[in-house]
């Protein structure tokens, strides 16, 4: 990427361009994407693979409308029909939006944060092959030939063991993949957003879009780790015999419809939050004027990210829940209305009495505008409960979400895609294939969708792979169809489009629309290091204002002067005030490998190797995953050493320093978001376990004694006590006492074998198993992820040992924040150890 | 307890003999409230209407104190003065008026009167200053010997202070939340005057160390508003989940109220559904509606902090201002 890009004049205090140039190279050759840890080929290959994913969910959705177009038609039989829903609507949802969008984010964050790359590269890397693994296991199951015809909700018990088979394990297993690889790139968003930006670039300064991006990333986080604990205790009932959701031993299948919708109701924000980020970048860009109310659109943004986990009841109303609780709901979700009124009436306002050029991006703007408020108004008449019940299961539905999902998510993905094009690779796209394709597109939508609201109220049901002519539908039917391949023209002209001009498209030059916000004012295509010298910001939209003489900070300066070609030998990126944007420290990237990829791989060769009874193959991938972990997660040494050699220098030049700890460093933001998502999986984890004795009755189920106090105690005991050692290693770390923290480090270790000695000396005495009914599922599960957190903790105790004893020289450089990170896992662990005792093991007495 | 810190131990000294040992909560079968009558039941014990005329007579004195001395609206905010007024009438309207009644027949109206008290007493309240204000009420010569105690201050606050006050008082809600809920305890509190009240203190003083940390004068004690958003964020996402239990569940939890709530034509199970609706749906509402109010604040902050990019680091009142003299002076600092 970096041939076509012009660095900015060197300065006298600039570093060697070549060998900086060198560092921020890629690998070479056909295995570079194996290896490759940049954003820019991990997001790409993010969007690729999502558009791959999405040309097939059409066509299944083209087959799905010649069966629909006449009465009565054979073209399909139910079943392939039931098949063809269930995976168009499952790789929409998890294999097209949300990895498109994360692909763009990846692009597109840092250079219009002003910084290098993510903050976890590797991380990228390692979610771009699961995500890629998953969506080739999702489909694994047409080459098995049991495609799952479980709706994309997959509502057990019809998706449980009892009446499906290994496609839908295998399924299940791709959408644990894709939820795995979304929480990481979560994860990543959100330390990205808050820590590495620009010097100077506050908060209040920050674009709308990574405003938007911060608040799905953190939606992100909170449900699909919801979802990722619902379809793993899903997958052991298939694989393991648990009963997690299976009625006649104790479990219960509307559990999955709390946790699915938990997950499926902020999913639909997710995937709009960011849209309206892509518009809210345009608008002002073509109105050329910055956005109305822009702090009231932020407040709107978290209000809606907010309220929209509140409000999954509304997915269930027809599931025999409480009568009182239906016009709660109703009001709840009527609310989220004001949050997206507040942003449709901005945009409007920017808009109002400007003359925006129209040109493709502001095409799709106009478009999503017509087409969400639609959707928008059908949301707000399915959010009261008569009239849902009314057109709960009919095409209104299907009407309705479509209007949100092509008109509120993929038209404002185009207008970005169209928008963003020539930033990604240097070519402005065809604007007469635009056109066509957006008026294509445009018509082919709305006739293909609108007619199903009159065909939802007329009483077509959805998921039903035909109807009698009696019914009168067919003419709507046929206009739907017609649209429908209207549409997929549409689509397609932009697909040929993007092949198109990549080769033959005008150049772009780096800023095509008068762009405000910083990535306008770098080369297009984005060069390997995104900027040369990272540039001091003050202003919300710094390439629109270019004077900044009278806001001049020297602390700014200085750190911007200081990343001028800089640090040369090693990828450095500056992490920033969450606040107020003034630069705190250097932090150093990784340099990538094979290591992410290559994990990546092997947890999916193990996980298939499991579902076809493989087991040897699982143990060894397993195996060979954890080690290329532990090659990832390893500091290397060697790239260490470069670092501590030039770090005296560029501290001195920019006052900031290299190695650090605590928030000043991207370990420590690595390890809270660990914590924070297995956290959140335990708390789901403790939420199914009381749901489940909400509805049983006697507790524990099935005359399963309440458990023992004392074993356990001694187990979840030793844990607690096992965080003194830890304490104890940490504070002689800091004060250099070498034995001590041997001794220290040493003791967790031994405390900790001893928990599990412990715990599965209690385990193995006792008379029920996992297989007897969902207490036991639960009660086991718990156990299991438990020692095995504690079996990481021992990793990365041991890790740190190693290193502490072979590698004195680090102990002032890298390692306080390798101690410091051990520690707070291992503090959290123990606390873990007490909330699990007190759940598991007290509750039931009460 | 070394994670409360003094100026909050302060707090809670003031508040303990709010609600403590006097048996004003109305137990269970006393003197029960029919669909006709029900206005007319006002809790009108002396040792109660006593106590809450004191603390805001207590609170007035502090205000008026300061205001005499550094001119209105100086030191105490009138919008903080003003919020804690708010506070004391929203605490006679869950105590005093016939909702105290109303809460011992239906388990809904229970629920209203434990989310005043602890979704809208306790943040108006805390948000109302009530610390400096309880200084300056002490006579100077009463004053004079916390000087030294707060001339401290600067020892307080470790540097991991902001991080894991916000946390332990997190924990410390939800426990008193989830414990107090259970089956057993409530019933107790539905059956004894004392175990009720302890419930109230209970509630109201973990909700008072909630919404202190977010809202106290003292930046240096409060938490980042940004990281309160996840704060209340989290803090909604388990109290729904109780609430959600409760509207769910086939069973009634707390049998008491099996007698009383058909009397307003409820079944049992429907008063508790409702009562675990109003948890969930308008109780979620308010914290979204505190943490958009924070986030708003954060905003501004931001905008704030980085046309002055040292203003941030600064903290205002710090030892200069020196002794309790502080505690006020803060309070000038930077609130809306």
């Amino acid at each position: 990427m970096s041939s076509t890009a012009a660095p900015p004049e060197p300065a006298d205090y600039a570093g060697d361009l070549e060998e900086f140039n060198k560092t921020w190279a890629g690998p070479k050759g056909f295995f570079k994407w194996f290896a490759t840890i940049d954003n820019g080929p991990i997001g790409f290959g993010f969007m690729f693979f999502s558009v791959v994913f999405f040309l097939l969910a059409g066509l299944m959705a083209l087959l799905m409308r010649v069966q629909l177009a006449v009465s009565e038609n054979t073209f399909l039989s139910p079943e392939v029909y039931n098949q063809l829903f269930t995976m168009h609507g499952s790789t929409m949802m998890y294999l097209f939006i949300v990895p498109f969008l994360e692909g763009l984010i990846m692009i597109l964050l840092p250079p219009m944060l002003g910084t290098r790359d993510m903050a976890f590269p590797n991380t990228s890397s390692f979610g771009m092959w699961t995500f890629l693994s998953g969506g080739l296991m999702f489909y694994m199951s047409f080459a098995l030939g049991d495609v799952p015809t479980i709706g994309w909700f997959a509502y057990p018990p019809l998706s449980g063991p009892e009446y499906t088979g290994l496609g839908t394990s295998f399924w299940l297993l791709g959408l644990g993949m894709a939820e795995i690889a979304g929480i990481l790139s979560g994860l990543e968003i959100v330390v990205s957003c808050l820590k590495i930006r620009a010097p100077g670039m506050s908060l209040a300064r920050m674009p709308l879009f990574a405003w938007t991006i911060l608040v799905t990333g953190v939606m992100i986080v909170a449900a699909f780790t919801t979802l990722l604990t619902a379809t793993m205790m899903l997958e052991l009932d298939h694989e393991i015999g648990t009963q997690f959701f299976d009625p006649n031993h104790g479990g219960k299948p509307l559990l999955w419809q709390h946790l699915f919708w938990f997950f499926g109701h902020p999913e639909v924000y997710i995937m709009f939050i960011p849209a309206t980020g892509f518009i809210s970048s345009i608008v002002p860009v073509f109105a050329k004027r910055p956005l109305v109310a822009h702090t009231y659109v932020i407040i709107a943004i978290v209000l809606m990210g907010f309220l929209s986990f509140g409000l999954w009841v509304h997915h269930m109303f027809a599931t025999g829940i409480p009568w009182l609780s239906m016009s709660f709901f109703t009001a709840a979700s009527l609310m989220i209305a004001i949050a997206s009124g507040i942003q449709v009436f901005a945009w409007i306002a920017t808009l109002w009495g400007t003359r925006p050029a129209m040109k493709t991006p502001m095409l799709w703007v106009m478009g999503f505008l017509f087409i969400f408020v639609l959707g928008g108004l059908t949301g707000v008449m399915v959010a009261i409960v008569p009239f849902d019940w009314q057109v709960h299961d009919t095409f209104f539905l299907v009407a309705h979400f479509h209007y949100v999902l092509i008109g509120g998510v993929l038209f404002p993905c185009l207008a970005a895609l169209y928008y963003w094009m020539p930033k990604l690779n240097g070519r402005m796209l065809s604007e007469r294939m635009g056109k066509w394709s957006f008026w294509t597109t445009f018509i082919g939508f709305n006739v293909a969708f609108f007619p199903m609201h009159m065909m939802g109220l007329l009483g077509m049901p959805r998921r039903v792979y035909t109807y009698p002519s009696s019914l009168g539908l067919d003419g709507y039917n046929m206009v739907a169809t017609v649209g429908a391949f209207l549409l997929a023209l549409g689509f397609l002209l932009t697909v040929a489009n993007v092949i198109v001009s990549a080769r033959k498209g005008e150049r772009a030059g780096a800023d095509p629309w008068g762009g405000d916000t910083l990535e306008w004012a770098i080369s297009s295509p984005l060069p390997g290091p995104m900027f040369y010298q990272i540039p001091p910001v003050y202003s919300r939209h710094p390439s629109w204002e270019t004077d900044e003489s009278k806001r001049q900070d020297e602390r700014i300066e200085r750190a911007s002067r200081a990343t001028a070609n800089k640090p040369e030998t090693w990828r450095g990126i500056l992490m920033v005030d969450v606040l107020n944007g003034l630069p705190q420290s250097i932090q150093p990237l990784s340099k990538g490998g094979y290591a992410p990829s290559f994990a990546a791989l092997m947890i999916t060769v193990a996980s298939m190797g499991a579902l076809l009874k493989l087991y040897l193959v699982g143990a060894i991938c397993i195996l060979l995953a954890l080690v290329s972990i532990i090659v990832w997660l390893w500091p290397h040494e060697a790239y260490l050493k470069k670092i501590r050699e030039s770090a005296p220098a560029l501290e001195e030049e920019s006052g900031l320093p290299v190695f650090t700890t605590g928030e000043k460093s991207i370990p420590w933001w690595g390890i809270v978001g660990q914590i924070s998502t297995v956290s959140l999986m335990f708390s789901v984890l403790f939420y199914s376990y009381f749901y489940l004795r909400l509805y049983s009755p006697t507790w524990p189920q099935g005359g399963i004694p309440r458990p023992d106090l004392l074993m356990p105690g001694v187990a979840y005991g030793l844990l607690a006590a096992s965080a003194l050692p830890q304490l104890w290693a940490r504070r002689a770390f800091k004060r250099g006492e070498e034995w001590q923290v041997s001794g220290g480090l040493i003791g967790t270790l031994l405390l900790g074998a001893a928990f599990i000695w412990a715990l599965y000396a209690y385990l193995g005495g006792l008379e029920f198993t996992h297989r007897t009914n969902a207490y036991g599922s639960m009660f086991y599960l718990i156990q299991w992820l438990m020692s095995g957190l504690v079996g990481v903790g021992m990793l990365l105790n041991l890790g740190l040992h190693y290193r502490y004893r072979r590698v004195p020289e680090d102990r002032e450089h890298f390692m306080p924040v390798q101690m410091q990170v051990t520690a707070m896992f291992w503090y959290f662990l123990a606390v873990l150890g007490i909330a699990v005792y007190g759940v598991v093991f007290l509750s039931p007495y009460v | 307890m070394s994670f409360i810190q003094p100026p909050v131990r302060i707090r809670i000294f003031f508040a303990l003999p709010l609600l403590m040992g006097t048996g004003i909560a109305r137990a269970h079968g006393e003197g029960l409230p029919d669909p006709g009558s029900w206005w007319r039941e006002w809790n009108t014990q002396p040792m109660l209407l006593l106590m809450l005329a004191a603390v805001w007579g207590f609170y007035t004195r502090g205000a008026l104190a300061v205001w005499s001395q550094a001119g209105v609206g100086r030191g105490i905010p009138t919008a903080r003065a003003a919020a804690f007024g708010a506070g004391m009438a929203v605490l006679f309207l869950a105590l005093v008026s016939p909702l105290d009644a109303m809460s011992a027949v239906l388990s809904s109206a229970h629920m209203v009167q434990h989310m005043l008290l602890m979704m809208v007493a306790a943040p108006l309240l805390a948000y109302g200053a009530p610390v400096p204000a309880f200084i300056w009420a002490l006579p100077a010569r009463w004053r004079q010997p916390l000087a030294p105690w707060i001339r401290r201050a600067e020892g307080w606050y470790a540097p991991g202070y902001r991080v894991w006050q916000p946390l332990a008082v997190w924990g410390l809600y939800a426990l008193a939340l989830w414990v107090w809920h259970m089956p057993a305890l409530y019933q107790a509190a539905l059956r004894d005057r004392l175990v009720h009240d302890a419930q109230h203190l209970v509630f109201l003083l973990t909700s008072l160390l909630f919404w202190g940390v977010l809202l106290d004068p003292l930046r240096r004690l409060r938490m980042s508003r940004g990281a309160g958003v996840l704060y209340l964020f989290t803090t909604c996402l388990h109290a729904s989940a109780l609430g959600i239990f409760l509207a769910l569940s086939p069973r009634v939890w707390y049998v008491d109220y099996g007698a009383t709530a058909p009397l307003w034509n409820l079944a049992p199970l429907e008063d508790q559904q409702l009562a675990g609706m109003i948890m969930w749906i308008p109780g979620c509402l308010l914290y979204a509606l505190a943490a958009t109010w924070l986030f708003a604040l954060w905003l501004r902050e931001t905008e704030d902090a980085s046309t002055l990019p040292g203003e941030a680091e600064a903290l205002p009142g710090s030892a200069a201002a020196g002794g309790w003299a502080a505690a006020v002076t803060v309070c000038e600092g930077g609130e809306p």
